[in-house]
């Protein structure tokens, strides 16, 4: 990058503070440090275990332009790899599909374990001869990204260096500790993607306040009015919006979804709707939850994968059909926003914005984060170039 | 039909579990030890890539021949 963006003004107090600047948004420089920066060292979301639900299911990933593939190995536990072959860089696994015995590179065939270990190299030593004494297979196992499930979602922390998750995301998890419960993914009827023309911070900065509601969800705000919302704030963690007017969803027989167990009677008309930096959206009722993965394709471009949950396995298909389709309806509602917002930022004069004290804070807080987050690397990046000359 | 056409046409019906026996049947019917390592090699690839029961018992032969560890 020519000129490192100036986030002094994103750090100052919501009242007086200026949103990111244009770069963050359409450069596609500020694009690769935020990468490095703010989603390659924290824990991202990448996908969910529910998309590998056998073992032996696999999947490719691009993630910040990284393939990567998930898989439910011989022990079930979901793993992540680069999707790279540790002989010639091919590319191992191109679609969704079941491994039955071993991953095999489709060029010269070299074998993994579902575990990621290196099993056969066949010919490495010539015809008929599978072993060499330059080869080690111990040394070149697939390489696994570091990776936690939480609400089924699969985090990835791909340089290695954040701290453990449980202690990275402790406020959060602390605060839906009630809701910590088995989640049953709402099969086809639970997912749906959106492919949107916006930066992916703008889908989070859009996700995590209220003050938007009464103009581009008119229906919504028709119940849940925007005096029925308060802020979540927690700086340098995540952000968000509860309501305190959740209605449940009934179908032509008046049946809703089960509960899940034991909830505070704060959770009987309330959710809460979470950014947990720097890319999920995670949302909780009484009664069902979701999470949206925000994977980027590229400074402009960012695909949703929504996920909704429900406490029971055995929901009715058309009340799952119903809710989705009442969700699709709201987020669909806020591309405009996305994607207004980022041709917006084309705008050479835009100073970043200002925020409403009283409205604004949770998009604040995650403005905050970022520019903390892009300024601890920089200044990392500066004491390694100082201590080299 | 002849045993390398039988093979093509696994391959290119992608039938790896033929394919196991087929290059098994190839690496029985070589003269040469090497001739049969080779057949015996791909084989065992396929097995081990479909879980094919013959995936260990292809895995100990080629161990005993000295080109599998």
């Amino acid at each position: 990058m020519q000129n490192e963006t100036n986030l002094e003004l994103v750090r100052q107090h919501v009242s007086v503070a200026n949103g990111l600047p244009n770069e963050h948004y359409i450069d596609q420089s500020v694009f690769d440090e935020e990468r490095n920066s703010i989603l390659f060292n924290q824990w991202s979301g990448l996908d969910v275990c529910s998309e590998v639900p056998e073992i032996g299911d696999s999947k490719p990933v691009n993630f910040m332009g990284m393939p990567l593939f998930i898989i439910r190995d011989t022990k079930n536990i979901v793993r992540v790899f680069q999707n790279t072959c540790r002989h010639r860089g091919m590319i191992l696994i191109e679609k969704t599909k079941k491994i039955q015995g071993a991953i095999r590179c489709p060029y010269h065939s070299w074998c993994y374990s579902t575990e990621g270990k290196l099993v056969s190299t066949p010919h490495v030593g010539g015809p008929g001869q599978n072993t060499d004494e330059n080869i080690d297979r111990t040394k070149l196992s697939l390489v696994e990204i570091r990776s936690h499930v939480w609400r089924d979602v699969i985090w990835i922390n791909i340089d290695g260096t954040a701290e453990p998750f449980e202690e990275a995301m402790a406020s959060t998890i602390e605060r839906w500790k009630e809701l910590d419960q088995k989640l049953y993914h709402g099969g086809e009827e639970g997912k749906f993607s959106l492919k949107v023309k916006g930066n992916w911070k703008l889908a989070v900065e859009n996700y995590c306040e209220s003050y938007h509601l009464p103009w581009v969800h008119p229906g919504l705000n028709s119940y849940s009015r925007l005096e029925d919302h308060y802020h979540i704030v927690e700086y340098g963690s995540h952000s968000g919006q509860g309501s305190l007017v959740y209605r449940q969803l009934t179908d032509e027989k008046g049946q809703k979804f089960p509960d899940f167990k034991n909830l505070s009677k704060k959770w009987s008309t309330g959710a809460e709707y979470i950014a947990l930096y720097p890319n999920v959206l995670l949302g909780a009722h009484r009664d069902h939850a979701y999470a949206i993965i925000l994977l980027p394709l590229s400074f402009s471009e960012t695909i949703e994968n929504v996920h909704i949950y429900y406490s029971q396995p055995d929901t009715s298909s058309s009340l799952k059909k119903k809710n989705k389709d009442q969700w699709k309806e709201v987020f669909e509602e806020d591309i405009f926003v996305v994607e207004g917002m980022q041709a917006g930022r084309l705008g050479i004069k835009f100073d970043g914005g200002r925020f409403s004290p009283k409205m604004d804070e949770p998009t604040h807080c995650f403005h905050d984060w970022v520019a903390s987050k892009v300024n601890d690397f920089r200044n990392h990046n500066h004491q390694k170039t100082n201590a080299t000359e | 039909m002849p045993l390398n056409n039988k093979i093509l046409k696994a391959h290119h019906n992608k039938n790896l579990s033929l394919l196991v026996e087929l290059y098994q049947e190839a690496a029985d019917k070589v003269l040469t030890r090497k001739e049969q390592n080779f057949f015996r090699v791909q084989a065992y690839i396929y097995a081990l890539e479909v879980g094919h029961h013959l995936a260990p018992i292809l895995y100990k032969k080629l161990v005993e021949a000295g080109v599998e560890e």
